[in-house]
């Protein structure tokens, strides 16, 4: 994750709100006229976008990291990675579900998950 | 799978934290954020060479997962609220430079800095992604108001984004 301009002494709330949106976006749940003001943020400020970015990129880091978790949650038959005290979560898996044949597993890739 | 696939495949999986981050700034779903990462990776593997192996690879891979995700945002029946294609052009050069860390990197600070949240910050964290319920959702379970929870994650990812960045400046990260 890049570095960023880290919010002035007395930025706080403006950061804040800048998070507040972008997650509500994230979750699809902005309301009103919410995604002008994000828009109007990100237009204005540079670091505004830095930070939506890095939001952005954690969000995914997140997904990705609970992952198997999350899919040992969904109803249906447990795959391999059912077990998420034993096992890591970010499965390397690049093509599943859809065609299993085509699984691809890359030796080393997997990642480490939470131990929450 | 030839030799150049196999390069592909690893440079993919490199980049697949910062690449759901960007689908899901698009897409604003994990379901489908994984559906368009796969196709992203039949992509890469069909029309990938060796030429898409250098630093401009995660680049190159993010104009394919940008077209994936629209794709795939235009057979949706409802189609959330997004960012304006001008203001995803601004973001470009953001996700560029974001893209230097590697995601193994990115995801063992994150697992690390995870670790030191607050029992009821971890918990929130593991509604939000383990249980995929939204903020909407998670304010439901949790009897509180909508924005509340809104607040109290933006507060825990700004504690992760802040602890991130901190561990990879001390490991020496030039992104750090």
């Amino acid at each position: 994750m890049a570095s960023s301009q880290r919010p002035a002494p007395g930025a706080v709330n403006s950061a804040e709100v800048l998070t507040v949106l972008t997650l509500k976006y994230l979750d699809g749940a902005l309301a009103g006229d919410e995604l002008a003001v994000l828009e109007g943020i990100l237009r204005a400020n540079a670091s505004g976008r830095d930070a939506f970015v890095q939001l952005c990129h954690l969000h995914g880091c997140l997904l990705e990291m609970y992952r198997a978790r999350r899919e040992a949650l969904q109803p249906g038959p447990p795959g391999p990675t059912a077990d998420p005290a034993s096992e890591p979560t970010g499965e390397d898996t690049v093509l599943r579900d859809k065609r299993p044949d085509d699984t691809v597993r890359v030796p080393g890739q997997g990642e480490p998950g939470p131990e929450a | 799978m030839t030799d150049d696939q196999d390069e592909l495949l690893k440079r993919l999986l490199g980049c697949r934290g910062m690449l759901l981050g960007y689908v899901t700034a698009i897409v604003r779903s994990a379901e489908l954020a994984e559906d368009v990462f796969q196709n992203v990776a039949l992509v890469v593997l069909k029309k990938g060479d060796r030429s898409h192996l250098g630093d401009g690879f995660p680049a190159w891979a993010r104009g394919i997962a940008r077209r994936e995700a629209l794709a795939a945002l235009r057979k949706q029946a409802h189609t959330p609220q997004l960012l304006n294609e001008a203001l995803l052009d601004l973001l470009e050069d953001r996700w560029q430079a974001n893209a230097g860390a590697g995601h193994g990197t990115v995801s063992e600070a994150l697992h690390s800095c995870l670790q030191k949240l607050t029992p009821r910050a971890r918990s929130l964290i593991e509604l939000r992604f383990q249980e995929n319920l939204s903020g909407k959702e998670m304010a439901a379970r949790l009897a509180q108001p909508v924005n509340t929870v809104y607040v109290a994650l933006s507060r825990i990812y700004r504690n992760l984004a802040s602890c991130i960045r901190q561990r990879l400046a001390a490991e020496g990260s030039p992104h750090g």
